[in-house]
């Protein structure tokens, strides 16, 4: 596997402006370390050349980055208006019963971390909720219990 | 050109013109607050707005330009409510605690409210807090989340101003922070400037917290008088106290900058080495004297030495102000009939009879002599001899601010690796003395391309360049470069003046500036000296000429026993003369040892005579910058203790042998006016807040001289020296603000070198050399060419001109890691 660096260089190839590259720099740092430690973004500064206050910037402008850490699976459940209005917000009320935690909590085996987003951009398929790099779309109670299910199992 | 109306009035302007821009030349003031000349528009506050005729919305003044033709509204009922609604959001989350914020009273969000309404909030919610407590951000910042309007003028200006890019806008919508990465303590330039642009009390000075009122505060605009950039500064006292410095818009040539030490390290000026009353040395001690007892003893000791011409010397710092310089001057040439005058920061290793004149000469020919910005907006720029980041860091924001705006292409010589690197289209490391065969090549290029303009302007010319070139990158580029110019700025830093090989280096320097002017370009260079007043010094004639003698030549004739008088102001030749063992052997063979200055210095140590002098603070006069700008300094505290101005101390010297000189800086200055030909045009009375520039001497032109390359050969190590941000010598070293940032000299090695040392960032390494040796802390720095050290120059405590030699540059040591 090619470490971190490599794979960090390589992509800003594809940039002039090697600002225009946190963003995926960011997202390889998440995938090796989990979520963005101190290090990481410190590291991720270093490797393209620009001062650690740009990551930061970048790293705490969207959610999509996490700066604690999560659970192997990260819920995200959109609450946005159209997600809100098919029912969203009774989709995290069932998931905080289901899973014993609240939103932004992370369950005591550390599998489940729910949290709440903006638009996923599916406002067609919703409610919509996004488990790590996997969307779920035209979710019910059911479709979700059979989820938590289905990765439980795969857990296991 | 475009003609628009602006609430009634017309006015032509050119095109791309902000309607901000064009508004205030038609005396109609639009309140802005993201908006700060010279950095990026950002155009986030609103409250800017203007109505223009024709467009629905409201348009930002500040971020849209004129179209000919418009029809502006800056004060029409839509405006003025847009107007209020802006301040209204923006006091929704704001604290409102003004009474205990420091910004209070100079604050601009309570003037623009204050000034626009609305005069009742409607926001009854829970305000956004960030924190209960205001963090510290480094030993000179302190911040408030809570107050700030995120406007974002603090990150710009560290960015794209002063370069260090250490601020950000953390987090997003109403949540965001402009603070540092993680909060934690910054690792940047404590310039400051962050905090000077700050329009309410987010970010704050922390040595200034809580000290004072901004009505309280008298304030005087004096002179910075660490280096040659000569930024403007305004004092700030209570109660007779200097309680903080700022800059002021558009004022000098920082312009609402300045680096750390102009803002932060006047605090040199109350250290306790301030020396009291004047001593004499009795029974070998210095023993303090009345002024009356000091007088007598001189008079006696200097009477039989009135116009003894050689055997008496004086050596003068070149952070004094014009008229004493000149006043000093006078002192020798007439009343001891003597030329052995100097005053430099930088001791010519170079002879120093080749040096001045190499010097003068390559002044008289390129100096541009006017505003540092002008001199900028050129077409390329080679920056020669200088990490401008650490020696003239104003200058290097005006750079990179014109890098920013126009398409200047710069070309960075310099041994030692700077933030401006990034920037530049070229970059070349050397080792000192090896500079000339770079700029000789360079040279070559440009006369090749232009032969025919030559033999026109010079005849022939023959071979003006003896010995081999090179061809490289660098030199191809930048050839290729001037070339394609019409326009060339050369800065020529104090590395060039300290090369061993300095005479050489003016000549070809001065060889390129004909040259590219008889190809029909401007090409003019300007100084970076690193003392608030060298170009004065040099302009006031303090070096050696007409047969005197220079330091150098005062050292050896010292130890020879042949100089029954030495008069040292304000300057520390034990500490910073390169082959501090010689400075000591040679000044204990004096006959009269007289050192005149604010601190008790090293050499004040070694004196018979002490007087005691002052600071910048303390007087009254003029500094030249490096632009060849005349600027005022004000006086803002009196001479403590029995200290006086040392313009009075001298005439008072003058007195003692029955001369009566001057005491007043504007009747001297009348007398440079009238002796000193770019001083011509200058009046004292006429110095208003941003000086007035010095005019050119009409050069004569002698055509091109010859030059044979040499090299310097270094084997093993050798170290160079020089100043760092936070330290340049002798005051720096008295600013405990300024210690608390850099507390010990270092060693800088390039990463190659540390390898082959086995050594790391901080480990300590032993430097030795002709049996003496001294203990450093490593900092590992891309870049340094291999074979070269960086250790900062003047720290008292370590006294590394025992490692120096006369003659030598750069020094050669051994080095190994230590334990
Ligand atoms: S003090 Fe200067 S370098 Fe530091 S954050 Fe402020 S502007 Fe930037
Ligand atoms: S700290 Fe000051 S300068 Fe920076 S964004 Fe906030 S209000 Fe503006
Ligand atoms: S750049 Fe030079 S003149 Fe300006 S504030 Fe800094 S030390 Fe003073
Ligand atoms: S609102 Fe949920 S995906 Fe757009
Ligand atoms: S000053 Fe124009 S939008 Fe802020």
């Amino acid at each position: 596997m090619k470490d971190l660096r490599e794979k960090i260089r390589e992509i800003s190839k594809r940039y002039p402006d090697m600002r225009s590259a946190i963003m995926p720099a960011l997202y390889l740092a998440q995938e090796k370390y989990g979520y963005l430690t101190r290090e990481a973004m410190e590291e991720v500064a270093e490797i393209l050349g620009i001062p650690p206050v740009a990551v930061y910037e970048v790293a705490t402008f969207y959610t999509m980055y996490n700066k604690e850490p999560v659970g192997k699976y990260h819920i995200q459940v959109c609450t946005n208006v159209s997600c809100m209005l098919l029912g969203a917000e009774t989709l995290v009320d069932h998931l905080r019963k289901r899973l014993g935690i609240d939103v932004g909590e992370t369950t005591k085996d550390g599998l489940f971390t729910l949290s709440t987003v903006e638009c996923l951009g599916s406002c067609g398929t919703a409610p919509v909720m996004q488990i790590n790099d996997t969307y779920y779309e035209d979710l019910t109670k059911e479709k979700v219990d059979e989820i938590i299910k289905t990765l439980k199992e795969e857990a296991s | 050109m475009a003609t628009v109306t602006i609430d009634g009035k017309t006015i032509t302007v050119e095109d791309g013109t902000l309607i901000l821009d064009a508004a205030r030349s038609l005396g109609i003031e639009i309140p802005t607050f993201c908006y700060q000349a010279k950095l990026s528009r950002l155009a986030s506050c609103r409250l800017c707005l203007v109505e223009i005729e024709g467009q629905k919305k409201l348009q930002p003044s500040c971020a849209t330009p004129v179209l000919d033709g418009m029809v502006i509204h800056t004060q029409s009922p839509a405006v003025v409510t847009a107007r209020r609604a802006m301040l209204e959001f923006l006091l929704a989350n704001h604290p409102l605690d003004c009474p205990v914020c420091d910004k209070g009273g100079e604050c601009e969000l309570q003037d623009k409210v204050f000034a626009f309404g609305p005069r009742e909030g409607r926001f009854t919610e829970w305000k956004r807090t960030f924190h209960s407590k205001d963090y510290v951000l480094s030993p000179v910042i302190i911040k408030n989340a809570n107050r700030c309007v995120q406007c974002q003028r603090c990150v710009r200006i560290c960015e794209e101003i002063v370069g260090a890019s250490a601020l950000g806008s953390i987090g997003r919508g109403v949540k965001t922070e402009e603070t540092s990465f993680m909060r934690a303590w910054l690792n940047c330039d404590h310039c400051g400037n962050c905090i000077e642009v700050c329009p309410v009390g987010s970010l704050m000075s922390l040595p200034y917290r809580y000290k004072a009122r901004p009505w309280d505060l008298k304030e005087v605009d004096t002179v910075c008088p660490y280096c040659g950039t000569g930024c403007t500064l305004t004092v700030g006292l209570r109660d007779g106290q200097l309680l903080r410095v700022r800059s002021r818009r558009q004022t000098g040539v920082n312009e609402e900058t300045l680096c750390v030490k102009g803002r932060f390290g006047l605090d040199f000026v109350v250290h306790e080495d301030r020396i009291k009353r004047p001593m004499i040395r009795k029974n070998d001690v210095l023993v303090p004297v009345s002024w009356r007892e000091v007088s007598n003893y001189l008079k006696e000791r200097l009477l039989p030495l009135k116009g003894k011409g050689d055997s008496v010397g004086g050596l003068l710092s070149a952070q004094m102000t014009n008229e004493e310089i000149y006043t000093f001057q006078k002192l020798f040439r007439e009343v001891f009939g003597s030329n052995n005058i100097d005053s430099s920061s930088r001791w010519p290793v170079a002879s120093e009879g080749d040096f001045y004149p190499a010097l003068l000469d390559l002044i008289s020919t390129g100096i541009y002599r006017g505003n540092l910005r002008e001199f900028l907006s050129a077409d390329t720029l080679l920056v020669a001899g200088s990490n401008l980041t650490d020696e003239n860091p104003v200058t290097e924001y005006a750079v990179r601010y014109t890098l920013s705006v126009l398409p200047l292409h710069l070309f960075i010589l310099s041994s030692r690796p700077s933030r401006l690197d990034k920037a530049a289209k070229g970059v070349k490391r050397y080792i000192p003395g090896r500079e000339v065969r770079i700029l000789a090549s360079v040279l070559k290029e440009v006369m090749k391309a232009h032969e025919e303009d030559l033999k026109r302007t010079f005849g022939d010319v023959g071979e003006v360049i003896q010995g081999e070139v090179i061809e490289d990158d660098f030199v191809r580029a930048l050839s290729s470069r001037l070339l394609g110019s019409r326009r060339i700025s050369i800065l020529v830093g104090t590395d060039l003046l300290r090369s061993p090989l300095a005479v050489d280096a003016f000549r070809v320097i001065s060889n390129l500036i004909k040259v590219l002017r008889a190809a029909g370009k401007e090409c003019g260079l300007q100084f970076l000296f690193d003392r608030s007043n060298q170009m004065g010094a040099i302009d006031m004639g303090a070096f050696p000429r007409d047969g005197g003698m220079g330091f150098g030549s005062l050292l050896e004739a010292s130890r020879d026993g042949r100089i029954s008088f030495l008069y040292v102001l304000g300057e520390d030749p034990v500490l910073n003369y390169p082959d501090g063992r010689l400075v000591r052997e040679a000044l204990s063979q004096v006959g009269l040892l007289l050192v005149q200055d604010a601190f008790m210095t090293e050499t004040a140590r070694m004196a018979h005579v002490v007087l005691p002098g002052a600071t910048f603070a303390e007087k009254d006069g003029t500094f030249t910058s490096n632009e060849g700008r005349v600027q005022r300094v004000r006086a803002f505290y009196n001479p403590p203790f029995e200290a006086r101005r040392d313009l009075e101390i001298i005439s008072h010297i003058a007195s003692l042998l029955g001369v009566d000189l001057e005491t007043d800086p504007s009747s001297i200055f009348a007398e440079i006016k009238d002796l000193i030909s770019p001083y011509r045009g200058v009046d004292y009375e006429g110095l208003g807040d941003n000086g007035l520039f010095t005019g050119h001497e009409k050069g004569v032109d002698k055509g091109l001289h010859p030059v044979a390359i040499r090299d310097v050969a270094l084997e093993g190590w050798g170290f160079i020296t020089g100043n760092h941000l936070y330290h340049s010598g002798y005051l720096s070293q008295r600013s405990r603000l300024l210690g608390s940032l850099i507390d010990a000299p270092f060693l800088e090695i390039g990463k190659e070198g540390a390898d082959s040392l086995g050594v790391r960032e901080g480990d300590s390494v032993k430097v030795r050399r002709n049996g003496q040796s001294i203990e450093l802390k490593v900092r590992v720095k891309e870049g340094l060419p291999e074979g070269l050290l960086f250790i900062p120059e003047n720290f008292g405590s370590l006294s590394i001109n025992n490692l120096m030699e006369k003659g030598v540059y750069p020094f050669p040591v051994e080095v190994r890691k230590n334990g």
